[in-house]
């Protein structure tokens, strides 16, 4: 079976032939890493009443796949969607570089479409650690590489387009399809991609975050799809990639050093959950919150390149919208020394509110020029005749300044420790980190399961009963 | 002003079956039915049927039925198999004023929703309808970017709307699924049509799929973008979106009214030609060595259509010089004649490489109004049999309910036995006396 265009037959070839040993120690070290951070955002995500909502209609009591952070279990599919859901529900999830050289554009974030696609799998058959570390690394990288050698419309949001092709990959690299049928997977998810809208951020619409789950969903279903003989489109990069969703593609990009760059340690891990490049601002006003007093500020003022300037509502209605307002953000590190979850969570903190509400963000042009090489802000507070400034050229967490195991930890037990317990947080910690010597990665997945979530008594509104059904 | 969600999502959800007019519900029921019976079809064709039994042992509570066999799906899935089955055989109806097949996804939506909430018949088909017409009109407000297939694409938000209407969500609820939907709906590729590659009828169940899966999201809280339908038809799949136009007439003008009855199995642009042929041949039955060429004038769209020796079912579908001569040698243009033996009919094969294909400009000119085609069967002894289409039949002069029967019971019998065949379709031709759906199955 020759069906599918050579470049994807490539792809799909290296895909199947992967082996732990040929994968360098840094690939694998930023692979558990981000592993680990993508389960940790899920966790924590997963306490969205939304998210245990949806659990509580599409998940059973068994099934083969934990809906992390629920006390429902359900087939692969369905958990890779409530788990792909709930992994971006913070915004706290980690995203992917583009090479240098190439135009800047909105991260693909690629974990959380291969991770809950590949760790629902790996409970249906039983893989080890390793199997499911080198699906991931490899799904990781071709689902990268079809992003950056395409240009995705500005409007179009990547999440749900081409990040599931790794989710496709890695899945029937675990169900232990040949190369053909690897390609044939990789073709369907493809030629399944979305079109999602980058507005439902700005207007904080939660549907944004369901593109991942979907992808994750579409990743797993098809393996089952070419099992049962569907046909997939020769060439979808070329059309889906090359004219649709983006109008360009360049084949030469698409396998550039493959085997010798590894797309998963170009990722970075998010230290705030919200916007990415609203981070340099972030971290700006990080280093002002005590340098004035917070209850005297007139006026914020937030200079940065010509993308997060674009994240300047003042007044955010909703949990999402909060993630893409830079006003809430900085006036949160300001008034309460933290951006975290839960200063995105509630929007009634009326000290957050009023600062927000003097902060202007604007594009320098001289900062836009600099992209994509430095992400440049520059944030000054003003408080009476005082005035500090502080200006941040990149922020933290990327491959020029990776988290390390600690931080990482650090953050995987700020968010697990209160879904799933302290204990359970740090075996699945220490598992995670270790994940070549993990046997059954079943065992590992059950300690994400939260069994006093009660999603089991929550359901969605029906059949005209308006009123809420949470107990 | 009201938006186009806010408006439309108020018209779905104030819609009852006693307020529209009599002609226009005896078309929904139609359509309900040629739709099952095509769906029917498609789930026996062996990979959907192994689709179906790998996603009926894969699912979490499967509630509902898989047509045509005796297993069951989560509501997702069985959306997803439904409308994949629906779209197989080419042979569901469409819209071409939309353009585009509405039914095909808001009818899985329906089976997928109604499943285990004793949904009345008069509901189903009053759900469905309220999908049908508001996908139909945004199909009619939106222009889709060039190579992609509408299947997937606006007709996903019909499915939503349908899906939400029989979760028993309020007008906020539809409005939210609707808006969830739009940006759940597929980057279609035409190419795929064109290849015979089988993931073009995934499309159409992915995306009936998408549509239950944002009423869903609707109902458990998840909230979508005002205005999608304009951001995603307007720019990202679609490249330009008229609401006026999409809004015209709400609740006057019924767009299923619009719609069309396939009685060939494939593409509906070929449909002309095919029908003009028999127009030519007047009941005559020719021999393919009688005949020395049959030239085909058609609008662009259909003329393109030129592979003479189609490597599969699917691609043949899309063959102007297959349908032709295995209409001419098999004498009908039903599911058979697109199938491997027709395919590998040397006398279907030889004949194909006689049919000459021509776009005329001025027939390009007149569609949409118009789908012309012309053919001239040019015989060896010097005969020319000849016709003309403007439009193909089941569209203008809507099928008699003979030749729907018959239609339906030709593809149901394909999964099902005759008896229950015939036992279906009458429940269906009587859907809105049915107390419960869920019995139809």
């Amino acid at each position: 079976m020759t069906r599918t265009d050579s470049s994807l037959a490539t792809l799909a070839e290296w895909v199947g032939s992967v082996d732990l040993e040929s994968i360098p120690a840094e690939a694998l070290t930023a692979a558990r890493l981000v592993v680990l951070d993508t389960i940790g955002v899920a966790l924590g995500g997963s306490e969205a009443e939304e998210v245990q909502r949806l659990a509580g209609d599409l998940g059973s009591g068994t099934g083969p796949a934990t809906i992390i952070g629920t006390d429902r279990r359900a087939p692969a599919a369905v958990a890779a969607l409530v788990n792909g859901t709930s992994s971006t529900w913070l915004d706290f999830d980690s995203g992917h570089v583009h090479p240098p050289g190439t135009p800047l554009l909105p991260a693909g974030h690629m974990p959380v479409h291969v991770l809950p696609a590949a760790l629902a799998t790996a409970e249906r058959v039983g893989s080890s650690g390793r199997d499911l570390l080198a699906a991931f690394v490899t799904g990781y990288d071709v689902a990268a590489r079809v992003g950056v050698s395409s240009r995705l419309r500005i409007d179009i949001h990547p999440h749900g387009t081409y990040p599931s092709v790794g989710a496709a990959a890695a899945v029937a690299r675990l169900r232990g399809l040949d190369p053909d049928g690897i390609a044939a997977a990789m073709a369907i998810a493809l030629g399944l991609t979305i079109v999602p809208s980058f507005e439902n951020g700005y207007q904080g619409k939660s549907v944004r975050n369901a593109y991942a789950g979907h992808g994750a969903r579409i990743g797993v279903l098809a393996t089952d799809l070419v099992l049962a003989g569907v046909v997939p489109e020769r060439d979808p990069i070329g059309t889906v990639f090359g004219s649709i969703v983006s109008p360009t593609h360049d084949p030469e990009l698409l396998l550039e050093d493959l085997g010798t760059r590894w797309e998963c340690t170009r990722g970075y891990l998010k230290p705030f959950p919200s916007v990415r490049y609203g981070h340099p601002a972030i971290e700006a006003a990080e280093s002002l919150r005590d340098a004035v007093d917070a209850g005297r500020i007139d006026r914020v003022l937030v200079e940065t390149y010509d993308l997060p300037a674009t994240l300047d509502e003042r007044r955010p209605t909703s949990e999402l919208g909060a993630k893409f307002s830079l006003p809430w953000a900085v006036a949160s590190m300001l008034v309460r020394g933290r951006a975290g979850p839960d200063e995105f969570r509630t929007l009634d903190d009326e000290a957050v509110r009023a600062v927000a509400a003097v902060v202007d963000v604007v594009e320098d042009p001289a900062m836009t020029a600099r992209t994509p090489g430095d992400r440049p802000a520059r944030v000054t507070v003003v408080a009476g005749d005082e005035e500090a400034t502080d200006e941040v050229d990149r922020s933290a967490g990327g491959p020029d300044a990776p988290m390390g195991p600690d931080a990482v930890t650090t953050k995987f037990r700020s968010l697990a420790d209160r879904v799933i317990g302290a204990e359970a947080a740090g075996t699945v910690a220490e598992q995670v980190l270790g994940l070549e010597s993990v046997d059954d990665v079943r065992r590992l997945a059950r300690l994400l399961a939260s069994p006093e979530s009660g999603a089991r008594g929550l359901q969605g509104r029906d059949l005209g009963d308006g009123d809420d059904v949470v107990g | 002003m009201a938006g186009f969600a806010e408006t439309v999502a108020t018209f779905a959800a104030d819609l009852t079956l006693d307020d529209v007019p009599d002609d226009v519900v005896d078309r929904a029921r139609e359509t309900l039915v040629d739709t099952i019976g095509v769906t029917l079809a498609g789930m026996s064709d062996p990979t959907v049927r192994d689709l179906a039994e790998r996603l009926a042992e894969d699912s979490a509570a499967p509630t509902t039925p898989l047509l045509g066999t005796d297993l069951a799906a989560d509501p997702l899935l069985a959306a997803l198999v439904h409308g994949t089955a629906g779209v197989w055989h080419d042979f569901d109806a469409g819209n071409r004023f939309a353009g585009g097949h509405p039914a095909v996804h808001a009818v899985p939506a329906a089976i997928s929703t109604s499943a285990g909430r004793a949904v009345s018949g008069a509901r189903f088909l009053e759900a469905i309808l309220a999908g049908y017409e508001v996908a139909a009109r945004i199909g009619r407000g939106t222009t889709l970017r060039q190579g992609m297939h509408p299947h997937g694409t606006w007709a996903t938000v019909g499915a939503a709307v349908t899906s939400a209407l029989l979760r028993g969500l309020d007008t906020d609820g539809v409005r939210e699924a609707l808006n969830a939907s739009t940006s759940l709906t597929i980057a279609t590729s035409w190419t795929a049509a064109f290849e015979g590659a089988t993931i073009r009828n995934v499309f159409a169940g992915a995306g009936a799929a998408s549509g239950v899966l944002a009423a869903e999201l609707a109902s458990v809280g998840f909230t979508g973008e005002r205005d999608g339908v304009a951001t995603v038809f307007g720019g990202l799949s679609g490249v330009s979106w008229d609401e006026e136009t999409a809004l015209e007439g709400l609740g006057d003008r019924w767009e299923i009214g619009f719609g069309y009855t396939k009685l060939l199995a494939s593409a509906r642009y070929l449909h002309p030609a095919v029908d003009a042929v028999v127009d030519a041949l007047d009941g005559r039955s020719l021999e393919p060595d009688e005949i020395e060429a049959i030239e085909v004038h058609t609008f662009d769209f259909a003329a393109s259509m030129t592979e003479v020796d189609p490597p599969n079912p699917l691609a043949a579908k899309f063959s102007l010089p297959h349908s032709v001569a295995a209409q001419i040698v098999l004498g009908d243009g039903g599911i058979p004649a697109f199938e491997d033996d027709a395919l590998g009919n040397p006398r279907i094969r030889d004949l194909a490489r006689r049919v000459e294909v021509a776009e005329d400009p001025a027939m390009t000119d007149r569609t949409p109004t118009e789908r012309p085609a012309s053919v001239r069967i040019r015989l060896r002894d010097g005969t020319v049999l000849s016709a003309e289409r403007s439009l193909p039949h089941g569209d203008a002069d809507p099928v008699s309910d003979e030749a729907l029967r018959s239609k339906f019971v030709a593809c149901a019998t394909r999964a099902i036995p005759e008896d229950r065949a015939h036992a279906l379709l009458d429940a269906l031709w009587d859907v809105t006396g049915v107390d419960d759906v869920a019995d139809l199955w």
